[in-house]
């Protein structure tokens, strides 16, 4: 009896050290990566994370990677964890800053059932929690869709975020005098082609032809549109474009061009 | 130059053109600039016709017919239920076939001692897989049709995400399953002489070429299995079957679909990741001429019991929908150009579009120039049955 104790002990602390100590098995992910541990969700199980930097983002999701990878994409962790007697899947994008990661955020989320303050830009739908913080995006999926399984998922989210203190995007500095409540629920940022496609398809063609750009887009009575170009040269090809004059007052529209590369765009619904 | 003039117009529809404000508008009013389209990098397509075709090459047997059934039972708690999907695909087949009895209809397909290669979808994983529902359904109507199931192989570019969506032996017991790109027990991609397993699996004697390099590290490489500016048709396509039942699962991709073309396209060459951003549309298009291809695929049969219309390909539940549909065509053209229609209708129902975007055709209309299918929806001969 005896020994059949110290043998399970054995193997008890054998399949902890493989399965709990993530670091030692994987050194590929940095220390600062916000993996959550048995220390932060006491009783769950956690498998074997996958791992995927750059462009072996194909490997994960295939062609669905290039819309990360316009945005601009480190690396992503895929992790299943048993909790709470459900079963979880737990994606966290690390994105090349606050910016991107909002970027993906915003145009993932659909119809927010609830915004918990996990995060500054959280999104709880039936069967899936998204979080933006820093530059992480953070996708929580589960399978039954109970609430059992949401409230799993917000601590998941919880454990996850609160390993975070990146800084957040500031909106703010896009759509100045927006109040953040309405950024925080109709904006999205685009950024390339792609962006637009999954993030505003309705100016898909206003945006054809542009290129390296990114976009602050906030859909309200008004469509506020701020585009952020990587050069002057971009901008003004833009303006000649659409035959727009910053300088020319223009009815249905308002235009103001801030610094070089920067113009903001407001427009009648 | 005209692309561009349109799309300013309907931009401006969205903005709710009519009005006087946008009348007004200096958008319009004034003349368009030009915009300089991307000269299009070149491929071997020219290549294709070599090869003479065959008496049932794509677009098969019946070119420009689609039957789509709808059953509101197909789906239960967001699980497709097989059963249901068992009899939508027997309705299917009669519809299509024009047969009274499914085995004689399955016949007209595929023989007794023929290779018959499934191609699955497992590509967004779990949530939106082809499903097991439809799968077990094909297998247990070729059976009825005295197909052995040794003669069964279900097979996509990756071995893992088969393994991980369910595609393993024990669900599917006789059949074999596999795919290009491979792990090792010990999750390893090469062997003890560090090559991939996956470069055993391709043919160099087919290939797509293009004139865009793939220049991948070392952890995208075991997913791409070669760079450069070939990428090879896997052996199991070339070599291994006879005859290719594609089973897509109907979801968006980006501003299109991704469905019977991009499935049997992107699924059965290597090097892919070179091809997204500046030739989707002629990869989709121009792999399925190739003979491996265009002469095996004898049956298209799309999963729509459940399906994505935003977010797609990968899986975002958000956007996962119940279409409660199969459509089935041996004209993977025409069955992928209805398969739109179905999205297109489901995002702008969810807001997310106001109207069919044209532009997303472009991968059908290049592959009805090729010869492979019917892409104009007025020569579609579609077939709607409603079962429940």
């Amino acid at each position: 009896m005896a020994r059949s104790n110290n043998y399970i002990t054995k193997k008890t602390l054998v399949f902890l050290i493989l399965i709990f100590n993530l670091n030692s098995l994987l050194p590929q992910i940095p220390g600062d990566f916000p993996m959550v541990t048995n220390d932060d969700l006491p009783g769950a199980r956690f498998y074997q994370p996958r791992i995927f930097n750059g462009t072996s983002l194909f490997g994960y999701i295939d062609g669905g990677a290039e819309l990360y990878l316009e945005y601009g994409f480190s690396m992503v962790t895929v992790t299943e964890i048993d909790y709470m007697g459900g079963k979880y899947k737990t994606e966290i994008y690390r994105m090349n800053g606050p910016e991107e990661a909002f970027g993906i955020f915003s145009v993932s989320k659909f119809r927010c059932a609830g915004m918990p303050p996990v995060s500054d830009f959280t999104c709880q739908t039936k069967y899936q929690l998204q979080i933006c913080k820093g530059p992480y995006y953070i996708s929580i999926i589960n399978r039954t869709g109970t609430r059992n399984d949401s409230i799993a998922s917000l601590k998941i989210g919880e454990a996850i975020a609160g390993k975070i203190k990146d800084e957040q995007i500031n909106l703010s500095f896009w759509m100045p005098g927006v109040p953040i409540s309405e950024l925080k629920q109709n904006c999205i940022l685009a950024r390339g082609k792609l962006g637009i496609v999954n993030g505003s398809p309705d100016l898909e063609d206003f945006f054809s032809g542009a290129s390296n750009f990114t976009a602050v887009i906030v859909s309200g009575s008004k469509k506020l549109v701020a585009i952020r170009f990587d050069s002057g040269e971009s901008l003004e090809k833009f303006l000649v474009m659409h035959n727009l004059k910053t300088d020319t007052p223009q009815s249905g529209i308002r235009l103001k061009k801030t610094g070089d590369v920067l113009l903001n765009i407001e427009m009648e619904n | 130059m005209k692309r561009n003039l349109i799309g300013r117009r309907k931009f401006f529809k969205t903005l709710g053109a009519g009005s006087a404000v946008i009348a007004a508008n200096p958008f319009i009013a004034a003349a368009p600039a030009k915009i300089q389209e991307q000269a299009k990098p070149a491929t071997n397509i020219s290549e294709t016709s070599k090869y003479p075709r065959k008496p049932y090459s794509m677009p098969g047997k019946y070119p420009g017919k689609v039957v789509v059934v709808k059953n509101e039972r197909s789906v239960v708690d967001d699980v497709p239920v097989e059963e249901v999907a068992y009899l939508m695909l027997s309705r299917s087949m009669l519809e299509l076939t024009g047969q009274k009895r499914l085995d004689k209809a399955w016949r007209l397909f595929v023989s007794p001692g023929e290779k018959i290669g499934l191609k699955v979808n497992p590509v967004a994983g779990k949530l939106l897989s082809t499903s097991h529902a439809v799968v077990k359904s094909v297998v247990k109507q070729l059976t009825e049709c005295g197909i052995d199931r040794k003669d069964i192989i279900i097979w996509d570019r990756r071995d893992m995400e088969l393994k991980d969506t369910g595609f393993v032996s024990e669900n599917y017991p006789g059949i074999t399953i596999k795919g290009t790109e491979m792990q090792d027990e010990k999750g390893s991609f090469t062997d003890e002489n560090g090559i991939l397993y996956g470069e055993r699996n391709i043919d160099r004697e087919w290939y797509y070429w293009a004139d865009v390099d793939g220049e991948y590290d070392a952890e995208t490489m075991p997913y791409m299995v070669n760079g450069g500016k070939f990428s090879y048709f896997g052996r199991i396509v070339t070599k291994e079957i006879d005859k290719i039942i594609n089973i897509p699962i109907l979801k968006n991709a980006g501003g299109s679909i991704t469905n019977a073309m991009k499935n049997l396209a992107f699924g059965s060459i290597s090097n892919t990741g070179r091809l997204h951003a500046q030739l989707w549309n002629e990869t989709c298009a121009e792999v399925c001429a190739f003979p491996p291809i265009r002469d095996k695929v004898v049956l298209n049969i799309s999963d729509g019991l459940r399906g994505c219309f935003n977010g797609g390909p990968g899986a975002n539940p958000q956007f996962i929908c119940n279409y409660n549909s199969l459509l089935v065509a041996t004209d993977p053209v025409a069955l992928d150009r209805i398969g739109y229609d179905i999205i297109a209708a489901k995002r702008i129902a969810e807001g997310l579009q106001k109207t069919p975007v044209p532009e997303s055709l472009t991968f059908l209309k290049m592959a009805a120039d090729l010869g492979l299918g019917v892409y104009e929806k007025d020569k579609i001969d579609l077939k709607e049955i409603e079962m429940s």
